[in-house]
């Protein structure tokens, strides 16, 4: 998979020299960064927070409320 | 009503809700999302009762009569009705991108009616700051009395040369390039993203010889590399600041940009009192951009000089509102039901 990936990140580098003149100056600066998509094995549901209109993938088990750590 | 237009998974929008649920849970609070889904947006004009608008969403209606103040935290607005005609004959390719161009033209000034509609009775922060200027705030800083870095916008590599000879190092930043993800095929994604980067005057001279005589199609921006004793971020709520000092310096990850976070050694984060003298500065900076509320980066260099950097209106607050304590998430709650402490 990293050679895969290493040769993606290539082809990338490659296009970009190829038309360097087309993109910024500093385009050669870039991050390319080429990882595994694992969406399909690590799918997790969000929770659901109703009156907050939210929806969070993770969250803290032991959460409380900002307001209730605070005296006023 | 008080509106608030954030994403769904914002984290901070929680905790300023969670402060109004416990302060004052009478008042009708609507929260819309980048998710939300937007069915009609209707507006009326009229005589007898000015300027409104009416948006039906999946979650119910909102009429722009009702709010009474609006907090833009981020997003925007999704719609179903995107533009899908055919392209199968390509001889009318061109009246396609005409008819396309002149509606994306006007949807951009439909939607700034619908947000001056929101705005009507008061604000915090403004959809239209998400396409702050990077280079025309540098410019207003210098011209509120802040000190910059010497910056270099440019597509020309002779005028970077020059640029370059002038200082022991420079660094590279991005203008407005946003970092994307994309699918480069299945099981493969590529993240492409611009850093804060040194660079030494070798580099740049390499850089030189590589692309002698080539022009460029888009901007870079430069700027002088700055020592550092500490890095600030000053989240600002008009009229407050609430600053907090960042010591990146002994870390080699994070020296260039404390943004290149290390999480396994974080950086030490304090609270910080700027000088009266920076923060009128930096009023008379916010003002002239008209934002009146937004993330700040400076500098304070080992020659006790405070070097503005950027400002980001939409930036995450909560980490440095934890780190020092300073209840900020409490204060945007109390400015949007218009309560004093």
């Amino acid at each position: 998979m990293k050679e895969e990936q290493e040769k993606i990140k290539e082809k990338i580098q490659n296009w970009m020299a190829e038309n360097k003149s087309q993109l910024s100056l500093n385009s050669d600066t870039w991050n390319i960064d080429v990882f595994e998509n694992k969406k399909n094995t690590e799918f997790q549901k969000s929770l659901k927070l109703g009156k907050y209109n939210a929806e969070l993938t993770e969250s803290d088990p032991f959460y409380k409320p900002y307001s209730k750590m605070h005296i006023l | 009503m008080y509106l608030i237009q954030s994403n769904k998974n914002d984290r901070s929008t929680n905790d300023v809700l969670d402060w109004i649920f416990f302060m004052e849970n009478k008042k009708k609070i609507c929260r819309i999302n980048n998710e939300t889904d937007i069915q009609g947006i209707s507006f009326k004009i009229s005589n007898t009762e000015g300027f409104s608008v009416g948006l039906s969403t999946d979650q119910g209606n909102i009429n722009s009569k009702d709010i009474k103040k609006f907090w833009y935290r981020r997003g925007n607005f999704k719609s179903n009705k995107g533009f899908t005609l055919s392209m199968q004959d390509t001889k009318l390719k061109e009246m396609i991108f005409r008819i396309q161009d002149n509606f994306q033209r006007e949807n951009e000034r439909m939607i700034d009616n619908v947000y001056s509609a929101f705005e009507k009775g008061g604000r915090i922060n403004r959809f239209q700051e998400n396409i702050t200027n990077k280079v025309h705030n540098l410019s207003m800083a210098h011209n509120a009395g802040l000190k910059i870095p010497e910056t270099l916008v440019t597509n020309n590599i002779n005028e970077l040369l020059s640029f370059s000879a002038r200082y022991d190092s420079i660094i590279t930043k991005d203008i407005e390039f946003n970092s994307f993800q994309f699918t480069y095929e299945e099981g493969s994604e590529v993240y492409i993203h611009q850093p804060v980067l040194k660079l030494s005057r070798s580099d740049i001279q390499n850089q030189s010889i590589k692309n002698n005589g080539k022009e460029f199609s888009h901007f870079s921006m430069y700027q002088e590399y700055t020592e550092k004793k500490y890095e600030l971020r000053i989240f600002y709520l008009k009229p407050k600041f609430y600053t907090m000092a960042i010591f990146s310096q002994a870390n080699e990850k994070t020296k260039t940009d404390f943004r290149n976070y290390d999480n396994e050694k974080p950086n030490r984060c304090v609270p910080y009192q700027l000088p009266k003298e920076i923060e009128v500065k930096l009023t008379s900076f916010m003002q002239s951009i008209d934002m009146n509320s937004g993330s700040i980066d400076m500098i304070f260099t080992p020659e006790k000089e405070y070097v503005f950097l950027e400002v980001n209106p939409i930036g995450q607050f909560q980490w440095l509102s934890k780190c020092c304590n300073y209840d900020i998430e409490r204060q945007i709650a109390f400015d949007l039901l218009k309560e004093e402490i």
